[in-house]
């Protein structure tokens, strides 16, 4: 790319004078102007020099360097044209690109003629700036003065407001990402880069260029050579300080990472023979922690060419490397290779194909420790600037790559983007950066990946859109019945009376699920009845003129009961506001051959104060409104009884704990959602609120076990479990005075084992050791 | 022969037997009778089981026993009871129709849509029944059978509001949202305080991608509507614009619902949602805390804290929150408390 757009930047530059004074203006270096400060103007004017040098020289390492000069002349004169294109020009080659731009600007306001190719410079400028919209223009106007006859210069333009497309779509809709420099830990002022991960995150090696490095040389430039750093972290734990890798892996050469194997136990890293011939070499980590020496990859991996990056799989039976070797698509290709058990080396490598290499680079591979995505980077596909990384999965079936794509801004940036590494769970990404905000050079980011933006949970009102039966109107079966329709027919009777109302929470005036019936007091007639939805809301015909008498019960409600005489025709409108129920003791548990039988679980009764209420009407008579057509109409019969019925519904009333065991997976004690299931914490929950609101009870909890492990092993297990069900429902607040535990290991199986034994399935196996490990519940 | 005769009389003798306080079979059957007449279920109850457990071969009693299993919401014993009864009384139509029902309620459509056809075959004409029917063919996904179900129901007893809304669930599910809004509009007709037709009758009109008609009901609606439907009403708006991505809207209806009433845990809630998907993550959470402060078993609110706190950078706050989001039941937080997210 670089070779690309110098060609531009030999210019043979116009130094144009201009006698106005003003940043919105050019003021060239005219020692006429600076004629107060010659000494000053001098001394610019030799920077100025000492930076063309190296500037003209035409390489790209020098760059920075002539920018140091220009600076220096900048202090002195901030507005000239001239100078602030140069350093413009600088930091697009150099690691601050973003800086180009408010030069360039200036050149671009005070002195627009100054360069015909001062809009390419521009566009570039705006496109590192993000601003793609402006680099688009600039683009399209240096296309149009630029030499129609230049093919691949017009096809490079092209190229670049592609880009500049590109960079608009992923930025309107960006990766959601949280990039975090990785700390003092592992960056410094110095160049960190080139990261490498294991798979389970917890190992990090990464290149360098500190004043420890091995050896200590430096290059042209002044730059330490490069070695390997590494550093761990536990679990969660932050990573500990950086250190540098040592013999053998670092030399007194450059030796850059490469790559880690998923274990973090096998090292990649590269050996330049020359600009033009650079290898792989691997090392493997000892069981005592030490390093083998590093050795060449097969011949058939490293050749004269430029080997310059590679991956290993999992199970380091794949190897995927970069070269530039002839044969390929253009520039560095990725290709792959496969180690063969028999021949004990690496089998004869492949381009991996046209989907993925392009006649540009592609650079940085990286394979995820799932062996089917690897990560790559190109300048080649749908990019936004520079190198992007890109994403490719490989479909095992056919054996074919998919379409690379764009991992995104913003982890693609219009500057290069290059060695990308991510963590076995795919949560975590590694990569360095010269984002602002730094330590100094090049820093290590962590990349934590959020996925998919989180849709947050709306909730609807209750929708009874559902099945909502209607009245039935309900009698016994007679004695003798032929099986013929006798009853619960309802035929919709003439001239009836509708009665319509809601059953509500009294507290929060809620609609309740619940149960009404109506029973006419007058004559015999089928008992009506109906079940409400959510939303409480129930509907009677009923015959004006006679009695009725309605009760409306919910779960965990007290149930009430009120009498309403109807009147001719109309609509009648009658709530109910029904209480929940607090229980306020417990006074017996018992099973009775009913509850055996068919519910199958332990239903407290109610407090004994309210237990004979069930036969007596209460005293209190209250005149409730009854609303006709919505009017409250004083002529309804407005005898209306409550009455607290307890015993007659007893199990709509929320004074019985469903007793249900808690199970366990296999081998597993402790409380939570991955050892219990949802549905074992939800019934710790319940008892722990069981528990709350019936303060005079105890529970016990028993450990059993299924038969699989030691007795002994398992009496342990049993014990563990009862007690950690008691923990938990300690901390829920129940007092551990409350709570008795008893472990009672294998020996009380549900299931016994001779009759596992004789099951034919593992499934039907497994469900009965899963009966049996379970802690038993027991309230007294 | 005659000891044949010896067994029959002998059977005949046991189905009437005395019971141990001297209470005959018939006796007991009859109590149980009076007792269900006078509302008084559970006593019904106790006297059909005492009469079954001395005759257990009184199908009549095993029929009576569905019915109040059934109306006790005890289904499970509702298809026991049926089931005995019926393998008693092949053809009793009663047996069959609370088999039905309980089947139903139990999500055993299949069985349910056999026992109502059978009971409906067996002479039973009755709009619930043929409405029943309707709801069990739709809940199987056979559409047209619904239909012909339902306006059978509605043929049996025109103002058959669950024929009309089961009706209109059918054309919704079949995207005649025209035929489907004119049910509803006959759901109003009938009862004019039916709030759930008018509820689904601004869905269809929001599904149908009428949103004008639909903003207009509910404005004409909140006139007459007592506050807490006002406010499900818009909620349905608020979450209408929401999915439409009109964060603007939502907020605005969600923002009418609050000023309604402050501590609706529902508008609390998906004000939640709203502030999430405007990144106000803090004031997210401090909504969420509002509504969990009234309930504190609203899956929805932990599940929308936990969103909120990922963002916020509180990631082990996130995971806790999902955690007790996934204990109440919400499916979409097990998904994050099984990523990567929670599970480093």
């Amino acid at each position: 790319m670089n070779k690309l757009i110098y060609f531009i930047a030999i210019l043979a530059l116009n130094f144009q004078t201009s006698t106005a004074w003003s940043q919105d203006k050019d003021v060239p270096f005219d020692k006429k102007i600076f004629a107060n400060d010659k000494s000053g103007f001098n001394e610019a004017v030799k920077q100025i020099k000492l930076g063309d040098g190296l500037f003209y020289d035409g390489q790209d390492e020098y760059i920075a360097h002539a920018n140091m000069h220009f600076l220096k002349a900048q202090a002195f004169n901030p507005y000239s044209s001239v100078l602030n294109y140069k350093i413009g020009v600088c930091y697009l080659y150099g690691s601050e690109k973003a800086k180009s731009l408010k030069h360039l600007q200036f050149v671009q306001k005070v002195n627009p003629d100054l360069e015909k190719e001062l809009p390419f410079y521009l566009a570039q400028a705006y496109q590192l700036n993000n601003e793609f919209d402006s680099a688009i223009v600039y683009y399209q106007k240096y296309k149009n003065i630029a030499s129609s006859g230049d093919i691949e210069q017009q096809a490079y333009i092209n190229k670049k407001i592609r880009e500049s497309r590109k960079g608009i779509e992923l930025m309107a809709d960006p990766v959601l990402v949280w990039i975090e420099n990785l700390g003092d830990s592992i960056n410094t002022e110095y160049p960190e880069y080139a990261p490498v991960i294991s798979a389970d995150n917890k190992v990090i090696l990464f290149t360098a260029r500190r004043p420890d490095s091995k050896g200590g040389k430096t290059d042209r430039l002044d730059r330490y050579y490069e070695d390997v750093y590494y550093s761990e972290r536990e679990s969660e734990g932050e990573w500990s300080q950086a250190k540098n890798i040592g013999e053998p892996i670092n030399t007194s050469t450059h030796d850059p990472t490469v790559g880690l194997a998923p274990d973090g136990k096998s090292v990649l890293t590269y050996q330049g023979v020359n600009s033009k011939d650079g290898n792989v070499l691997i090392t493997k980590q000892n069981p005592d922690g030490t390093w083998q020496t590093p050795k060449t990859l097969s011949d058939k991996i490293n050749t004269k060419h430029h080997e310059s990056s590679a991956t290993l799989s999992f199970d380091e039976k794949t190897m995927i490397f970069v070269s530039d070797k002839p044969g390929g698509y253009g520039q560095h290709d990725i290709y792959i290779t496969k180690w063969n058990d028999a021949d004990s080396a690496w089998g004869d490598p492949t381009n991996i194909g046209g989907t993925i290499n392009t006649r540009f680079e592609e650079k940085g591979v990286f394979l995820m420790a799932n062996g089917t995505t690897l990560y790559f980077s190109s300048d080649g596909h749908d990019n936004i600037g520079g190198l992007d990384i890109f994403r490719t999965d490989l479909n095992p079936e056919t054996n074919e790559w998919s379409k690379p794509e764009n991992v995104g801004y913003p982890i693609n940036t219009p500057d290069d983007d290059i060695y990308f590494v991510v963590t076995g769970n795919g949560r975590y990404g590694y990569y360095s950066s010269s984002r602002f905000g730094g330590y100094g050079e090049k820093d290590i980011y962590k990349i934590t990946f959020l996925g998919e933006k989180k849709k947050p949970s709306m909730l609807n009102p209750v929708n009874d859109y559902s099945a909502i039966p209607s009245a039935g109107a309900y009698y016994m079966v007679d004695l003798h019945d032929d099986g013929k329709p006798k009853n619960n027919i309802e035929t919709p009777g003439k001239n009836l009376a509708n009665l319509s109302g809601t059953v509500r929470n009294s507290d929060t005036k809620n609609g309740i699920n619940s149960k009404v019936t109506a029973r006419n007091t007058n004559k015999k007639e089928a008992l009506k009845f109906v079940e409400t939805s959510n939303s409480g809301q129930y509907k009677f015909d009923l015959k004006p003129g006679d009695t009725y008498e309605l009760v409306a019960s919910a779960p965990g409600y007290v149930s009430q009961t009120k009498t309403v005489k109807m009147l001719d025709g109309g609509i009648t409108k009658f709530d109910f506001n029904l209480v929940p129920v607090v229980v306020s003791e417990i006074k017996t548990i018992e099973k009775t051959e009913e509850d055996k039988t068919e519910n199958k679980n332990i239903t407290a009764p109610v407090d004994a104060n309210n237990t004979d209420t069930k036969s007596e009407k209460s005293e209190l008579t209250k005149t409730d409104p009854v609303e006709k057509d919505n009017k409250v109409e004083d002529k309804v019969e407005d005898k209306v009884e409550d009455k607290v019925k307890t015993g007659d519904v007893v199990d709509n009333v929320k004074t019985s704990f469903d007793i249900k065991d808690i199970y366990f997976e296999f081998d597993k004690s402790n409380v939570n959602h991955i050892a219990l299931g949802v549905n074992g914490q939800k019934e710790l929950n319940e008892l722990a609120a069981h528990l709350k609101n019936n303060p005079s009870l105890k529970v016990k909890l028993t450990g059993h076990t299924d038969q699989r492990g030691s007795a002994s092993y398992n009496k342990t297990l049993s014990s563990k479990r009862a007690d950690n069900a008691k923990k938990y429902l300690i901390q829920k607040g129940i007092s551990a005075s409350r709570i008795e535990t008893e472990g009672q290991g294998e020996s009380q199986p549900k299931v016994g084992l001779s009759e596992i034994q004789q099951m034919s399935t593992n499934r039907e196996k497994e469900t009965a050791y899963q009966r049996n490990r379970r802690t038993e519940i027991t309230l007294f | 022969m005659k000891k044949l005769f010896v067994i029959l009389l002998s059977i005949s003798i046991n189905s009437f037997a005395q019971s141990n306080d001297g209470e005959s079979v018939k006796e007991m059957f009859k109590a149980g009778q009076q007792a269900f007449q006078s509302g008084d279920l559970a006593t019904a109850k106790t006297k059909f089981l005492a009469a079954t457990k001395q005759d257990v071969k009184l199908h009549e009693g095993f029929t009576n026993l569905a019915i109040i299993n059934y109306m006790q919401g005890d289904y499970q014993n509702g298809v026991e009871n049926a089931e005995k009864a019926l393998a008693l009384k092949p053809n009793s139509t009663d047996a069959n129709l609370f088999l039905g029902k309980s089947n139903f309620k139990l999500g055993n459509y299949k069985a349910a849509k056999i026992n109502l056809e059978k009971a409906i075959a067996g002479g039973l004409k009755t709009g619930s029944s043929q409405s029943l029917l309707g709801w069990t063919n739709y809940s199987l996904n056979k559409y047209e059978e619904a239909l012909v179900n339902f306006n059978s129901a509605i043929a049996l007893d025109k103002n058959n509001n669950d024929a009309y809304r089961g009706r209109a669930k059918v054309y919704s599910a079949q995207g005649d949202f025209e035929k489907a809004t004119s049910d509803l509009q006959k759901l109003i007709d009938i009862n004019p305080e039916d709030k759930n037709a008018y509820l689904n009758l601004v869905q269809a009109y929001y599904t149908a991608g009428d949103s004008v008609k639909a903003d207009d009901l509910i404005v004409k609606r909140s006139g007459s509507a007592e506050a807490k439907d006002k406010i499900d009403l818009l909620l349905v708006q608020g979450n209408y614009y929401f999915k439409q991505n009109n964060i603007e809207a939502a907020k605005k209806a969600f923002n009418s619902a609050y000023a309604i009433d402050k501590n609706n845990v529902s508008t609390l809630v998906n004000q939640s949602g709203v502030l999430i998907a405007e990144s106000k993550y803090k004031e997210a959470v401090e909504k969420v805390n509002e509504a969990i402060a009234i309930d504190d078993e609203v899956k929805e609110a932990y599940f929308n804290r936990g969103i909120a706190n990922e963002m916020l950078r509180n990631v082990y706050e996130a995971c806790s929150d999902w955690e007790t989001a996934f204990i109440l039941g919400s499916l979409e937080a097990e998904k994050y408390l099984n990523s990567a997210i929670c599970n480093e």
